[in-house]
């Protein structure tokens, strides 16, 4: 095996070779220590590299595999974390220059929990600052540079979960944790190609994480499959005194045939190769589901309730920073002034949109509840390009009419699986979505298993490049 | 906003305003959907997708 097909190896593939001494954690680690070292600087993937506690992580995977104790499918595994989990070693900075040097004395329960499973803790992983929750309409919104996917690099790697999607995608390391409150796990594993599980609300403690939005927030695994987002899952999923919405679940699948139904309407407004790609996925699909038709998502107004609710914990959340004036500090000069807006929202608007969300919920669920998952393209689009507003990039009107699963799903709680599903435009991945019932992870990655048996765009591997091919904007 | 930061622009400080009639917008636009609203009707404080049944 060669050092690219280890660094693009799967879980199951990594357990195996670790089991029977064919590679050792030690080697794993070293090879993902030096891609990130090598890679993330190119892509803009990596806060910081963590080669101490990774080397010591490894060296005690390894005693204990000598020693035949196996914690769990992930013992011995590379992994990185999105920039917004505590850990001790390092700083973590939310993405955001005014918190750069912001330090914690421990680790998160997400992080602590998969070094109780045994896998190995490489780097912080580069972000969206504040994942996006002021308002950010371009690229360029990280301190540590706009992040490009490796599939094509005047394009961006999506967020708010940046670095995580494009470690997974580069090789860099097996898997990575991203936080969603509405989008930030499945845009980069649609921008990055890869696979990308958002739990449901309550699946993952949160505590040592950033908050952006407490009703709002979820931890969750980009992977290379949908069976390793499930391996990630249940190392991070249960109960958790430290964060009070974490609840131990079970998580498991029917024996029975998935039964799955189409979003009404799911193609209008998409791009011909998004909407070509989703219909060649729904047909893989009917290969093993019962696929019982079209269900209309309920005219409700998601987007408005996830931004006022969205605004309105965030600016509680920053109240400090942006009652500090630092804002100014933030690199996107919509995040500049978008804490003010934020900060402005009327208590009214906020306790009317957690007044509405009961009914809306209810209405989701009356729609979508009989199915193990409602498939749709993730986006309608392909990723933006760097140095474009996101609201300049895909200006075709016809592409405003799209309908969106990302907010009602987040507004409900409910878990979604994102997959590659081909290719657009300009080399950039294609992705497609299945949304789930409440506590109905296993339902998606079973039917992500399926689908992946009889589809290989997740095998696909980008071209990497070795250096920038030209300059970036430098950083304040 | 500033009392927050005295060197934003006038064209930042133009731009909030436009976010926060947009945010308004956003306010009234939840309520244009549905039943109207009921004197008892609570809002979520503590979120799980259990609450609703």
């Amino acid at each position: 095996m060669t050092h690219d097909d280890l660094a693009f190896a799967d879980l199951a593939t990594l357990r195996d070779l670790l089991d029977r001494r064919a590679v050792s954690s030690l080697e794993l680690t070293r090879l993902a220590l030096d891609r990130l070292a090598k890679y993330g600087p190119v892509y803009n993937a990596v806060v910081t590299i963590l080669p101490e506690r990774a080397l010591r992580e490894a060296k005690r995977a390894d005693r204990e595999l000598r020693a035949g104790r196996v914690r769990s499918p992930l013992h011995g595994i590379p992994y990185g974390v999105k920039d917004l989990l505590a850990t001790p070693d390092a700083p973590t900075t939310w993405g955001a220059a005014p918190y750069r040097n912001q330090r914690f004395d421990f680790d998160a329960t997400a992080v602590r929990k998969l070094a109780d499973a045994g896998a190995v803790l490489c780097a912080k992983l580069a972000m969206i600052e504040l994942a996006g929750g002021f308002g950010y309409n371009d690229a360029d919104a990280s301190f540590t540079g706009p992040p490009r996917t490796p599939w094509n690099w005047r394009y961006w790697a999506g967020g708010s979960s940046s670095g995580s999607g494009i470690a997974v995608a580069a090789g860099l390391v097996p898997f990575a944790i991203g936080s969603e409150t509405s989008g930030s796990i499945l845009f980069p594993a649609l921008a990055n190609g890869v696979s990308g599980l958002r739990p449901t609300y309550g699946r993952v403690s949160r505590h040592g994480a950033m908050a952006l939005c407490w009703t709002l927030d979820k931890l969750g695994p980009l992977t290379r499959t949908a069976a390793d987002a499930e391996t990630v899952l249940r190392a991070l999923a249960g109960a958790d005194p430290l964060d009070p919405s974490a609840e131990d679940r079970p998580l498991r699948a029917p024996s029975r045939k998935p039964r799955i139904a189409v979003l009404a309407h799911a193609t209008r407004g998409c791009q011909s190769a998004v909407a070509a790609n989703f219909r060649a996925s729904v047909k893989a699909l009917e290969s093993f589901c019962d696929v019982a038709g079209e269900v209309a998502l309920p005219d409700l107004p998601y987007g408005d309730a996830v931004g006022t609710i969205v605004n309105a914990e965030g600016a509680a959340a920053f109240r400090d920073l942006i009652e500090s004036g630092r804002s100014r500090e933030l690199q996107s000069v919509d995040d500049r002034t978008g804490g003010y807006v934020a900060y402005a929202t009327r208590a009214v608007d906020y306790l009317d949109a957690q007044r509405r969300r009961p009914a809306m919920i209810a209405a989701l669920r009356k729609a979508f509840g009989a199915y193990d998952a409602v498939v749709a393209p993730t986006i309608n689009t392909d990723t933006y390009p760097v140095g474009i507003p996101f609201d300049k990039a895909y200006p075709d009107p016809k592409l405003q009419t799209a309908l969106d699963l990302v907010n009602p799903g987040n507004l409900a709680g409910l878990p979604a699986l994102a997959m590659p599903n081909g290719f657009g435009e300009h080399g950039l991945p294609t992705s497609f979505q299945l949304l789930g019932v409440a506590w109905g992870e296993a339902r998606l990655t079973a039917i992500g298993r399926r689908y992946q048996r009889v589809t290989a765009f997740h095998h696909k591997r980008p071209a990497l490049l070795e250096k920038k091919p030209e300059a970036e904007k430098p950083r304040s | 906003m500033r009392a927050f930061d005295p060197k934003l622009s006038d064209a930042q400080v133009e731009t909030i305003a436009r976010g926060i009639d947009g945010g308004y917008a956003a306010g009234q636009k939840l309520n244009k959907h549905g039943r109207v609203l009921r004197n008892g009707d609570e809002p979520v404080t503590r979120f799980s997708v259990d609450a609703v049944r």
